[in-house]
């Protein structure tokens, strides 16, 4: 399938990405891998007139550790990230980073892929759904949903909203760690939790202004928190998960201080689940089963991916076990 | 206007900007070793390198792929000699329909250059984003470890 026409700019400093962006706001679409961007274009899903290459931007393609963290240029290759960890590191404390960070990222796609997937890409991977994901001659037959400007949900009929799911992997584990991401627009720089980032809005699932980007992900050091990401998916490569769970533990003398998951794959935004302790528990398979039924209890997929929701939601019950007992000291 | 270094020549192209790498290659420089699968980044067989990395070439702009040394299937080969991941998967029967053969080939030898000598998990894995529909998986698998024996002078794990 061809793409339709389209002009292109290759801007080469942040500051004339961020005049094009300003200038065409949504008439223009920011391609940076472009691994999903590209297939939604041939489907007709996104129709720019303008499409704005980041390719050449070096300046958020850097990887820097610096006191407070790991700072991450948006546009570095996920193949990047894995060859990073490699490098001398400034500390102890960033260099522990990598190890959840590329966990979650050995999970997406395929790694003859992750030369050319970026870290900003995937985070701002748009909502994905089998009624939406589909050619434009099968989608007009259906009849518009919400998410192509039409006034129904064929994945729940009695919907008034779009329920298209945020598959992307990298998220819940991000969220996990407290990162952050840098949102550029011309006129300031905004710090913002990657978890606030995601609206939970299927329609536009991204709280970005239209004049924005964004610039760098950010990843505080972990202190005494362990975090795992599990995932389930048909295949076991080149696929979206049918649902995905990241955990993260804190303990305190040999008692688990601070726990929470963040699910994937369930619905318009990463499900983050946390739930505070009013005592001190023993981190044993009691306080394991117990912990993912909340997820359980808070997961509410409809029926939008190739999986059932029923399924989905055992599996991020148990998704949410297999990660906490991975943590288990 | 676009220059493309492909497999060692410049190419001076006209090209509207909407056209991928894959169609300029296949199109325009009539390189047909460059395979349209899916077309959509799930299959690799377009797969072609991109500084010596494995990229996949539908999803890529042409303009995207200038001031970079393009290496499509046509160019691995230097002077009439086989490159060693080629000459494997001859030898040990990796070819069967070879619709996927050009992307598997540039994949397992970018793979080689990173990891020369790789446990027969880590070059499926190292392949698991290349699909071959024939599933002769484990003939493709024996040519990557055969030719790691190859570029490592006879040693492998």
């Amino acid at each position: 399938m061809r793409l339709r026409s389209f002009t292109t700019f290759q801007p080469k400093t942040l500051q004339e990405a961020l005049f094009l962006r300003h200038k065409y706001k949504r008439n223009a679409v920011l391609k940076a891998g472009g691994t999903s961007l590209i297939p939604e274009m041939r489907l007709g899903l996104k129709k720019p007139d303008y499409v704005i290459l980041l390719d050449l931007v070096e300046e958020i393609r850097v990887i820097e550790e610096k006191d407070d963290g790991l700072h991450i240029g948006a546009m570095a290759s996920l193949q990047q990230i894995k060859k990073a960890k490699l490098n001398v590191h400034q500390s102890a404390a960033v260099a522990n980073l990598y190890g959840p960070l590329i966990e979650a990222i050995d999970q997406v796609s395929a790694p003859s892929m992750h030369y050319q997937s970026t870290i900003g890409g995937n985070l701002c991977q748009d909502t994905r759904c089998i009624y939406y994901d589909q050619s434009e001659f099968w989608r007009e037959i259906k009849g518009l949903c919400f998410k192509q400007g039409g006034d129904r949900c064929h994945a729940v009929p009695a919907a008034k909203s779009c329920h298209s799911v945020y598959q992307g992997d990298l998220a819940p584990a991000l969220i996990c760690m407290d990162a952050e991401v840098s949102v550029s627009s011309p006129k300031k720089t905004q710090i913002v939790k990657i978890a606030d980032l995601f609206s939970g809005n299927g329609i536009t699932p991204l709280r970005l202004p239209a004049n924005s980007l964004i610039t760098e992900i950010i990843i505080p050091p972990l202190g005494t928190k362990k975090i795992a990401y599990e995932k389930l998916s048909d295949r076991g490569a080149l696929d979206y998960p049918v649902a995905g769970v990241a955990a993260f533990v804190k303990m305190r003398d040999g008692f688990v201080e601070e726990h929470g998951f963040v699910a994937t794959s369930i619905g318009p935004a990463p499900l983050v689940v946390t739930a505070p302790l009013l005592n001190a528990r023993r981190f044993d398979e009691d306080f394991i089963s117990q912990a993912a039924g909340a997820v359980f209890k808070k997961a509410r997929p409809v029926a939008n991916t190739s999986a059932a929701p029923a399924y989905r939601r055992q599996m991020v019950k148990t998704l949410a076990e297999k990660a906490l007992r991975r943590l288990l000291p | 206007m676009i220059i493309l270094k492909v497999n060692g020549r410049e190419h001076v192209l006209d090209v509207p900007d909407h056209k991928t790498l894959l169609e300029v290659l296949r199109g325009d420089l009539e390189l047909t070793g460059v395979k349209e699968g899916c077309d959509r980044g799930e299959c690799g067989a377009c797969t072609v390198l991109i500084d010596g990395k494995p990229y996949r070439s539908c999803m890529m702009l042409a303009a995207e792929a200038q001031g970079k040394e393009i290496v499509t299937i046509e160019g691995l080969a230097k002077n009439g000699t086989l490159h060693p991941v080629q000459e494997s998967f001859v030898n040990n029967q990796g070819v069967q329909c070879g619709f996927c053969t050009p992307g598997m080939v540039l994949t397992a030898s970018a793979f080689l250059e990173e990891n020369p000598k790789p446990t027969r998990d880590e070059a499926a894995k190292a392949i698991s984003g290349n699909i071959c529909r024939c599933t002769g998986y484990t003939k493709i698998i024996d040519s990557i470890m055969d030719a790691s024996q190859k570029v490592n002078g006879g040693v492998s794990r």
